[in-house]
């Protein structure tokens, strides 16, 4: 009678064919085949077709299956990738570092300069407030007494004529420039007012304009103002300003002229800058997208 | 220059040291895809994709048996062309000669040593075990083939296939006798052939 060999015993059967079995299940079945025919007929079947199976010839390749380089994508991508990849790279690091630098170059100036200028303009300002509290001085003085300086001294016209415009009054209260500039802009106002004075001669009756000044002239030297003053009996506060005026520096007109320039050099290092900065990020955008569209054009 | 360095050469890049392991194994690669397919050209398709799909993964072996890396690389490439086959059922074309007889792989006549009538008999019990091969469902089919046909032990087995110790062993068990039913019946058509095997 034939018993029916479960899956089990066909699995415990084969693997004992490998010899794949632990020693005790090993054991087991051999004892169950001594008992069970069908057990070692199913052995024997197993055997033969695993004696079939490995009696197959074995098949050679019919051809070789080595891989070309485009086979295996090796040298698909063109010998400048590799540079511009890192072309972009470095561009990349160097915008960033000139962005960072910008950033902390640009901000102190940004702070500094409205507070630097806050004094110079507050002095401006200041200086501006005072010259035309002068010059309003000065005026009513002068136009108080013109009527009767102009006639009794010609050298009285110079000193009309050196009333200072507002601008001037305001700038000559500085103190900070040098005396040199002083006389040097002291001399146009010489000269224009010799011209001046023929002039007037003509024409005492009418007030001198305060436009006749050289815009330029910032201050008399100190022996013609007070040259001027002891010929003409002028008022002694107009006389005090005048000499104050003279002996005062014109610092700021100076300082004008140098602020004059400072504005530009920062202005061209910003310019220079924003240049690098948009050349930097162009040359790493069009190298990296070159390198993007090689890398993709090899892998396809 | 011995398989480790070549493997190790072929994952910098070098193909020609990776072109050297093909040589060494694409008979044992072609063979696994030829049992598993049963068509020599799809076979050799499904061989020089394995390759090509192996140089370009070659990060993702990890030591052990690289055979078995490679048949687990070609098993896998014949699984999803029968999948495919599967969702698209196509008659397979056999080479037909000027006679209009089907035109057999010269490959299984391979044997100098044999006789032509050994040969013949040979050659037609490959086509009967090649017809009960692709009987097998395929997870069956590669795991006799792997043990049986390839000379696999069960580790190796284990690791072609990306399964346990214990399924290798009840699969194998389950297509022997599914062959052993299979080959039965050529057993009376063609007992010169299998008392061929037995002398040998």
């Amino acid at each position: 009678m034939t018993t029916k060999i479960s899956p089990r015993e066909w699995e415990a059967i084969s693997a004992y064919l490998d010899g794949q079995l632990a020693q005790k299940e090993r054991s087991r079945l051999e004892s169950r085949m001594q008992s069970r025919p069908e057990l070692r007929a199913a052995l024997e079947d197993m055997r033969r077709t695993r004696t079939i199976l490995r009696s197959q010839t074995r098949l050679r390749a019919p051809r070789n299956f080595t891989l070309t380089p485009q086979m295996a994508g090796v040298k698909s991508r063109p010998r400048s990738y590799p540079a511009l990849r890192l072309a972009s790279a470095l561009a990349s690091v160097v915008l960033v570092l000139v962005l960072i630098g910008d950033f902390f170059s640009g901000a102190p100036a940004v702070i500094q300069a409205p507070s630097a200028a806050m004094p110079q303009q507050q002095a401006y300002s200041k200086t501006a407030a005072e010259g035309a509290a002068h010059d309003q001085a000065l005026e009513t003085s002068v136009a108080m007494e013109a009527p009767a300086t102009t006639g009794r001294n010609m050298g009285a016209a110079p000193a009309l004529e050196m009333t200072p415009t507002p601008e001037v009054s305001g700038l000559m209260n500085e103190n900070a420039l040098p005396t040199q500039a002083a006389a040097a802009a002291a001399e146009p106002l010489k000269s224009t007012s010799q011209v001046e004075s023929s002039q007037v001669s003509g024409e005492v009756a009418s007030p001198l304009p305060e436009s006749t000044l050289a815009p330029q002239a910032t201050s008399l030297p100190p022996a013609t103002a007070e040259a001027l003053v002891a010929q003409a009996p002028l008022p002694t506060a107009t006389v005090e300003i005048l000499t104050n005026q003279a002996t005062s520096q014109p610092p700021a007109l100076n300082k004008a002229t140098e602020n004059g320039s400072q504005p530009a050099t920062p202005f061209i290092k910003r310019s220079a800058l924003r240049t690098l900065e948009i050349f930097l990020a162009l040359i790493a955008l069009s190298t990296g997208l070159l390198a993007f569209f090689m890398r993709r054009s090899a892998n396809h | 220059m011995d398989e480790v360095a070549l493997i190790q050469a072929a994952r910098g890049g070098d193909l020609d040291s990776f072109n050297r392991l093909v040589l060494a194994y694409q008979d044992l690669v072609y063979n696994q895809a030829y049992r598993m397919m049963g068509e020599a050209e799809v076979a050799e398709d499904a061989t020089q994709e394995a390759f090509i799909s192996a140089f370009r993964n070659l990060g993702s072996y990890r030591g052990g048996s690289f055979k078995a890396w490679l048949l687990r690389i070609v098993t896998n490439a014949c699984y999803d062309e029968l999948r495919r086959r599967k969702r698209h059922p196509t008659t397979p074309l056999e080479p037909i000669d000027e006679e209009n007889e089907e035109v057999e792989s010269p490959r299984w006549l391979a044997d100098p040593g044999e006789s032509p009538e050994e040969a013949a008999t040979r050659a037609e019990l490959n086509q009967a075990l090649q017809h009960c091969l692709e009987d097998l469902p395929p997870e069956f089919r590669t795991i006799v083939v792997l043990v049986d046909v390839q000379g696999l032990d069960y580790g190796e087995a284990a690791e072609a296939v990306g399964k346990p110790l214990g399924t290798v062993k009840s699969r194998l068990a389950r297509a022997r006798l599914r062959l052993r039913d299979c080959l039965r019946g050529f057993w009376e058509l063609l007992p010169a052939a299998f008392r061929l095997v037995e002398e040998s």
